[in-house]
């Protein structure tokens, strides 16, 4: 009889949480995420669950809705990489994922950093490689908007290449010579030489693009996936993507996102989302809304059906943007209330769970070892109190399972994923 | 006006066991931690973050390129480590080792010897608008309410300076020192044009005239002599001291023995403060510490 194959476990912290009013929470500490002992006890809470990572993601542009700052939102999160050197500096074992984008940045810049990270670490570092999408972020960085889809991948696909061949040479003395349409370099990284050479490079490809280039460079990678099916297809199609470009299917993990509410009962699970997403009153709700469209929507009257014009005249961000949006719920008559609401409540394709520890358990086992995902990343409503109850009652449950480690058996991010060669 | 005791700085070498020892010059009664330039290969921000949760009061100086580091990258990176480090921190914009650095950049990123004190003071000038698109009291956080911060204590910046543009608001609260400690090297040219803003300066004059004089043009701003770290040149700097025409020493890359060592000699002259003194970095040297405060 073959082993079960081995779950594994990333968080994907957010500030405070993904829930856009989980700050508010009850077991929520919004004060402590400006605070090194905050860090250094998630580093060590991620630990004793045996995850193999902690990620943070981020973005490069400010809180803002057409020049009014929210006053309900949290701080998405500090600078990551500030934040994962303090959380490796507190722990032995977890992996450190940094959420960088290649669109405003420099390779030489990025891999000295990634390398530092790495090396103090030990060969915990990863890279979630990511393209800005924001309408805002060019504006931090004297341009007026962001350079379109196809362009910003091609972008990311030489950044990658460059800062590859800045870790490869590091420890040889050699300098590299890269010079391509987006970057001409000629450098070598004085970092001295972590123990796989490279941070773990990790991506989210959903397009087709988004998949050939995570096929080809990624060694995890984040999908959004609601249902088993959905799940299952992805991997499959990821899979055979690794094929056609001469890697083995096993060299990429596919992490799914989750996120989980629990309690003792299914219904009371059911009941506390209910109450955690009520932290959100409509209010917060439209200024979320009014961030992901670049206006102040404030002045709206939220009864009201959306005023698709007005509030694309009110953005500033390209009418387009904001229509892709607002256009289809504006045709169906929905006010302005309640669609932002409603979107406030979609965590983006990612999968909600609301059950008991006991259910998340078997369905977390049952979709590894059938083929659906080789793990999940994990998105606490609110922390740290949902990731605490996470790894008191559902990591014993998967480890009795038989698919999550007791221990480490490796102490590299890559070893925690299996392809320490 | 000097402060009592002599303020010791130490050039870290982010070499071998780094944590023990930071510890180490922590508890020898080091007062900073200078780390970058040359010597340092490994990346300084991350550096100072990975020591941070270990050490208690010690300053944490870092380097920073200044001609080849975006302002947003910089604003953040720093209010993140000025909260992890409890308002220890301490940045040193430096345009010394760019002529080394450049080329893994492309040499379109070379700045012209003309361009540099402008463009390094582009870049300090947008960084701090970024700090200061928030006010230090923004953040609410009030569960009961819903109130998180206070949206008329966050704003856009709109900089558009000659060589960065830059709208904010930053994706960071205001640093917990307001502005972290600014240090710079009279060596670098870019300290003319920021000395109304230096809160430290290493300084290479030994003559007290010449000493006299950079007191007289910035009469709130600390000096910092630097010296060997294996100890040659202490007794003149301990002298210095004396007469108040420096404020303490940089401590240069030297074996960790010599530096103990040096640091040993200092004590033993009395000049050292015999704890440390807790309170943010800018709180205890700062040019505001000296009631002379010039906002730039």
């Amino acid at each position: 009889m073959s082993p079960l194959p081995e779950l594994h476990l990333w968080a994907f912290l957010q500030g405070i949480g993904h829930y856009p009013g989980g700050w508010r929470a009850g077991g929520a500490t919004p004060h402590a995420v400006f605070d090194a002992a905050y860090y250094a006890r998630i580093g060590a809470l991620a630990e004793r669950g045996c995850f193999d990572a902690i990620v943070f993601g981020d973005q490069l542009n400010g809180r803002d809705a057409g020049g009014r700052t929210p006053g309900r939102l949290a701080i998405p999160t500090l600078d990551p990489i500030t934040l994962l050197a303090v959380i490796g500096a507190a722990t032995s074992h977890i992996g450190l994922v940094a959420t960088v984008s290649t669109t405003y940045n420099d390779p030489f810049a990025i891999a000295e950093k990634f390398a530092t990270l790495d090396f103090l670490s030990q060969g915990r570092a990863g890279w979630n490689i990511v393209t800005s999408a924001h309408p805002a972020t060019p504006w931090n960085f004297g341009a007026l908007e962001l350079p379109d889809k196809t362009l910003r991948y091609a972008r990311a696909e030489e950044f990658v290449t460059a800062a590859s061949a800045l870790w490869a040479a590091s420890g040889t003395g050699e300098t590299v010579h890269h010079s391509g349409t987006y970057f001409t370099l000629e450098g070598k990284l004085r970092t001295p030489k972590p123990p796989h050479g490279r941070p773990v490079l990790v991506q989210a490809g959903q397009s087709e693009d988004g998949r050939d280039f995570a096929a080809k460079t990624a060694e995890a990678i984040f999908c959004p996936a609601s249902r088993f099916e959905d799940s299952f297809a992805y991997r499959a199609d990821i899979r055979a993507r690794l094929v056609r470009f001469g890697r083995h299917p096993d060299s990429v993990k596919i992490m799914p996102g989750l996120s989980f509410v629990l309690a003792d009962t299914e219904e009371e699970a059911i009941a506390k989302d209910r109450a955690l997403l009520e932290l959100a009153p409509e209010d917060l709700c439209i200024e979320y809304l009014g961030e992901t469209i670049g206006a102040d929507l404030s002045r709206f009257d939220p009864a009201a059906v959306i005023p698709l014009d007005a509030i694309v005249a009110a953005s500033d961000f390209p009418a387009a943007y904001v229509k892709q949006v607002l256009a289809g719920p504006a045709a169906k008559g929905l006010s302005l209330g309640a669609f932002a609401h409603a979107a406030m409540r979609t965590p983006r394709g990612h999968q909600t769970f609301c059950g008991t520890p006991e259910q998340l358990a078997t369905m977390m086992t049952r979709w590894v070892v059938e083929g659906a995902c080789d793990g999940f990343t994990l998105q606490p409503a609110y922390m740290p109190g949902e990731l605490e109850i996470f790894v008191d009652q559902v990591v014993p449950l998967l480890q009795a399972n038989g698919v999550l480690r007791k221990a480490y058996t490796h102490s590299t991010l890559r070893g925690h994923l299996g392809l320490d060669a | 006006m000097p402060s009592k005791s002599l303020i010791l700085s130490v050039a870290f070498d982010a070499s071998g066991d780094l944590t023990r020892r930071a510890l180490a010059l922590e508890a020898l009664g080091v007062d900073l931690l200078i780390i970058g330039g040359a010597k340092v290969l490994l990346d300084p921000l991350v550096v100072a973050s990975w020591l941070a949760p270990k050490l208690r009061h010690i300053g944490l100086v870092t380097i920073l390129p200044a001609l080849t580091t975006l302002p947003f990258h910089a604003a953040r990176a720093l209010s993140a480590m000025d909260f992890m480090s409890g308002g220890h921190l301490g940045w040193m914009p430096s345009t010394l080792e760019h002529d080394a650095v450049v080329s893994g950049f492309g040499a379109h990123m070379q700045v012209p010897d003309e361009e540099r004190e402008a463009k390094a003071r582009d870049f300090i000038d947008a960084t701090t608008r970024l700090w200061e698109s928030w006010d230090d009291d923004a953040l609410i956080i009030d569960k009961e309410s819903g109130v998180y911060l206070d949206s008329d204590k966050v704003r856009r910046v709109d900089y558009r300076g000659k060589y960065f543009t830059v709208m904010g608001p930053l994706n960071a609260a205001r640093p917990p020192q307001s502005y972290p400690l600014f240090v710079q090297d009279e060596a670098d040219p870019l300290h003319r044009v920021t000395a109304a803003r230096t809160d430290v300066l290493l300084t290479g004059r030994t003559d007290p005239a010449a000493l006299q004089a950079l007191r007289a043009g910035a009469p709130a701003t600390r000096l910092l002599l630097r010296c060997d770290g294996s100890g040659a040149g202490l007794g003149l700097a301990a002298d210095l001291f004396a007469r108040g025409l420096i404020d303490g020493v940089h401590l240069e890359s030297a074996p960790a023995q010599e530096v103990d060592a040096s640091i040993a000699a200092l004590r033993q002259c009395g000049v050292l403060a015999d704890g440390s003194t807790p309170g943010h970095l800018r709180a205890k040297f700062g040019r505001s510490s000296i009631s002379t405060e010039i906002k730039s």
